[in-house]
């Protein structure tokens, strides 16, 4: 996490959340990224002309273009580095100006609808979260799948919210083409929305192969890092979806740009989440999730139902029917308790 | 599938885990600082200062089968039945006895208010009243059947190693004898609630899950909101 206080006394928060199978970052060389080339750009910029103004694109190019971009074999992008400044700088300026980032990406809907998701679980705890999850009203399921029971697993969880539950599955990688090929078919008479990530990040030939193969929708998460991995996607003919995550893509700009990507190509979109996210990065991720044109799904914004505690006083996380209403407060719209921070830190470090 | 049976055994498991837990060995054994003696009254008072409250709402939806013993547990939480002081007060006179200051006992006070807005602040999972009310039934009626269990304990921990003498400590000795009577009935209330609610066993079992997901004393008498600063004892 990023606490920035301005020279005037305000403060914005961000946050990023390293994933070293994803990106490659670990939370230590993040934090050696953000001390070492972005906090020193930071402390010496002029944000006090930059005009919130009507595009927030080149408001938010002004903003987050700032922030170098480091090549490093170290990791694939420094994005959950870059995103925990620039949400900490957007709220910062965003809070200097009493504006809501809902103002400055105005939303399309009062409420953001958000999905369950079933980790890795035996298949009598799977069935019971679904249940769980019916019993909230939650309309959206997500199954993670990649082991030696997964059709046993999707029919009984069928079986136990009903045909009109929508549900997707997630395999982070687990398959070959020819292993995916084969349970993707057998999958497909219990109405799978869409499969994200059936083979590792790297074979786009394959994953291409397999969208001709399937009936199911293909969405790529780990394929989806950077804008690069969008646009030889596109060209490859490898994939329905993106699944865009802020920590993951960069930031709000980086994850803007990939939208629009998306939408020029006829792709459609999840809006993710990083799990064991807290309010910081869900707030951000409710505001793009509420503004953009078109999302298909959403996740986080699970708070307190995931972590003991969340960072915030107020809770921010979904409600029956899995809904949230959009934030309107300044800057992100939370306001994070410095105690609580201070509580769950390892590692402080004052720059 | 007997939801009495069910709720029950759930209680019994996380009395168990409980007093079973590292912590509460450590204080019953006198294996441990002082001044968690005093952490641990703090947290307790935190998730009880404010019970009438919590009961005034299990009363307005209470089924009419158990309105009865529901108001009598209320007026009791009160101070307006038998017992001569609120279980509030009785709770503050505990702390007072323990050494915690007036400035403590309000700062207290308020974090168990806290408690009730963040409860109201908290987004609703649940469709309805009814299945919210079982919840908080449910969470209310354990803490009555563990404290029925393990108050004497906790009281006696407190006089042989908190430095604190018997007599002040009066919230827990009361609900050691009280709780055992409002316990039997929560759950018969617990019953009765599902029946008139149309709430059926397996949606009843599912909120129990929910509702205990996590050990619910550990959660509340172990935490760390009762911060730091929050006690002062001599």
């Amino acid at each position: 996490m990023v606490k920035l206080e301005a020279e005037d006394g305000t403060v914005g928060y961000g946050e990023g959340v390293a994933r070293p199978y994803v990106t490659g970052e670990t939370v230590e060389i993040s934090v050696d990224h953000i001390i070492k080339h972005l906090w020193p750009v930071v402390r010496e910029g002029n944000f006090t002309a930059i005009s919130l103004g009507e595009d927030p694109f080149s408001t938010l190019n002004e903003i987050s273009n700032c922030l170098p971009e480091i090549g490093s074999k170290k990791v694939i992008a420094w994005h959950a580095a870059r995103t925990a400044m620039e949400l900490a700088l957007v709220d910062c300026l965003l809070k200097r100006e009493m504006m809501s980032l809902g103002a400055f990406l105005p939303p399309r809907r009062n409420f953001v609808t958000y999905s369950g998701v079933i980790t890795g679980a035996s298949i009598n705890d799977a069935v019971k979260n679904a249940k769980y999850f019916k019993l909230f009203g939650l309309r959206q399921i997500k199954i993670k799948i990649g082991d030696t029971n997964d059709l046993q697993k999707i029919a009984a969880i069928r079986d136990a919210i009903g045909p009109e539950t929508s549900m997707r599955v997630d395999a982070n990688g687990a398959y070959t083409l020819d292993q995916a090929t084969r349970i993707l078919e057998k999958l497909e008479p219990y109405r799978i929305d869409c499969v994200e990530q059936p083979l590792p990040r790297g074979n786009l030939a394959d994953l291409a192969r397999l969208r001709q193969n399937t009936s199911i929708p293909i969405m790529v998460d780990e394929s989806l890092i950077t804008i690069s991995d969008a646009e030889q996607l596109i060209k490859a003919n490898a994939c329905d979806y993106f699944n865009l995550r802020l920590s993951k893509c960069g930031g709000l700009l980086r994850t803007l740009e990939l939208a629009d990507i998306a939408r020029k190509a006829g792709i459609r979109i999840q809006l993710g989440c990083q799990v064991g996210e807290t309010a910081i990065l869900s707030a951000a991720g409710r505001h793009v999730a509420a503004y953009l044109d078109c999302v298909d799904f959403v996740e986080g914004s699970y708070g307190a139902l995931l972590l003991s505690e969340d960072i915030t006083q107020e809770p921010i996380q979904f409600g029956h029917g899995g809904k949230a209403p959009v934030l309107r407060r300044p800057g992100l719209g939370v306001a994070p308790l410095d105690r609580r921070l201070s509580c769950y830190s390892q590692r402080i470090t004052w720059l | 599938m007997d939801i009495r049976s069910y709720v029950e055994k759930t209680y019994q498991a996380q009395m168990e885990a409980f007093s079973n837990s590292p912590q509460f060995q450590a204080l019953e054994r006198g294996k441990i600082d002082k001044k968690e003696y005093f952490t641990f009254l703090a947290n307790i008072c935190i998730t009880h200062m404010q019970s009438p409250k919590i009961l005034g709402f299990l009363f307005s939806i209470s089924p009419p089968d158990s309105t009865e013993n529901v108001k009598h547990n209320f007026l009791e939480e009160l101070g307006c039945e038998e017992a001569e002081e609120s279980h509030p007060d009785l709770l503050k006179n505990t702390a007072r006895g323990a050494g915690f200051d007036e400035t403590t006992i309000e700062r207290l006070e308020q974090k168990a208010q806290e408690e009730i807005r963040r409860m109201c602040n908290s987004p609703m999972m649940y469709g309805t009243i009814k299945e919210f009310g079982l919840h908080i039934l449910l969470e209310v009626s354990s803490f009555e059947w563990m404290l029925s269990r393990l108050a004497t304990r906790m009281g006696n921990f407190f006089a042989n190693h908190g430095g604190c003498k018997k007599d002040d400590l009066l919230w827990f000795y009361f609900h050691a004898e009280k709780d055992s009577q409002h316990a039997e009935e929560a759950l018969d209330t617990i019953v009765d609630y599902a029946n008139y609610y149309n709430i059926s066993d397996e949606v009843v079992s599912m909120i129990t899950d929910v509702a205990f997901r996590e050990n619910i004393f550990m959660k509340h008498y172990f935490s760390n909101h009762s911060g730091q600063n929050d006690q002062t004892a001599s």
